[in-house]
């Protein structure tokens, strides 16, 4: 035990102080940036496509 | 003025408003503890995590409705072959893996601190985990396929037959076979989805949480659609200027 204690870095003793209740933060804040991550790639696709958008009406001002 | 659009826009609006909501009391409910009525009684081992069965379950309760919405638009797609299903197909493949990962990822996390806690594994094998990591890899080879054809009508026809292959597998991996070994997750023994040791209080969050998560997916997977289709129709009329 006490071995184990000695290991246990600092991330290790954060989590499972409180009686574990920050593995469960640490779950939802995985969730919650893995779809966040998923926003910012569908956003940076409609940039992309603005960005289409504008090339095409100065095309056709022409 | 009636805005033109691919979708209802107060179905959207009302869907945008039940998952802020939703997903807000959720986490409420998830996070009551001391003497509120949802709290959940604690447990050796477990702990404080077992709130976790209302973000990890969820996770892959929508991976599998994301991946019988996309075998189901596959289907129609070789019925009638409109390339609208194979986008929706398609998309809803896409989500599904994001929320099959979000499942791994956060499975190897809750077991790391509470049945590995101690030691220094994240990655134990158990069968219902290996098999999910499986399951996430068919539908990767989806896509691993889906790039590997240049020409649409190929890519879409021979994607839609892979991809009724791959929803097929579904209920086995994650299911039939699990089930039949020794596993930290419950169903081993015959149970049919919770065990015994969860208490019932933990259905009043539970189920919620399964709904918002699943309203998330279909959000997520119908403006990456939205998206395709735009982006279709513009491409479409390039090529038309050309």
């Amino acid at each position: 035990m006490f071995v184990y204690l000695l290991g246990q870095t600092g991330v290790d003793k954060v989590l499972l102080s409180n009686d574990k209740l920050p593995v469960v933060l640490a779950v939802v804040l995985i969730i919650w940036i893995g779809l966040a991550l998923y926003v910012f790639r569908t956003d940076r696709r409609i940039s992309h496509l603005e960005q289409a958008l504008k090339v095409d009406d100065e095309s056709d001002k022409s | 003025m009636k805005r033109a659009s691919f979708y209802n826009t107060t179905a959207y609006r009302g869907l945008r408003l039940a998952i802020v909501v939703g997903m807000a009391a959720v986490i409420l409910g998830a996070f009551s503890y001391g003497g509120s009525w949802l709290s959940v009684p604690r447990m050796p081992i477990l702990e404080h995590t077992a709130r976790n069965l209302y973000f990890h379950v969820p996770m892959w309760f929508t991976m599998m409705g994301l991946a019988l919405i996309s075998a189901y638009h596959s289907l129609q797609y070789l019925r009638l072959g409109l390339v609208v299903r194979d986008l929706r197909a398609s998309e809803a493949a896409k989500m599904a893996v994001v929320f099959g990962l979000l499942g791994l990822v956060t499975g190897s996390v809750w077991a790391h601190y509470t049945w590995y806690e101690g030691t220094n594994i994240w990655w134990n094998f158990d069968p219902k985990q290996t098999l999910a990591a499986v399951q996430v890899l068919i539908y990767g080879a989806y896509f691993g396929l889906r790039n590997a054809m240049d020409d649409p009508t190929v890519r879409a026809r021979v994607s839609a037959a892979y991809n009724l292959f791959a929803a097929v597998t579904v209920p086995f991996l994650l299911y039939v076979l699990p089930r039949q070994m020794e596993s930290l997750h419950p169903g081993a023994e015959g149970n049919p989805a919770f065990s015994e040791i969860t208490h019932p209080v933990m259905r009043i969050v539970f189920y919620p949480a399964v709904f918002a998560f699943f309203l998330v997916g279909w959000l997520l997977y119908t403006q990456r659609v939205r998206l395709g289709l735009i982006a279709r129709r513009m491409t479409s009329h390039v090529e038309l200027n050309l």
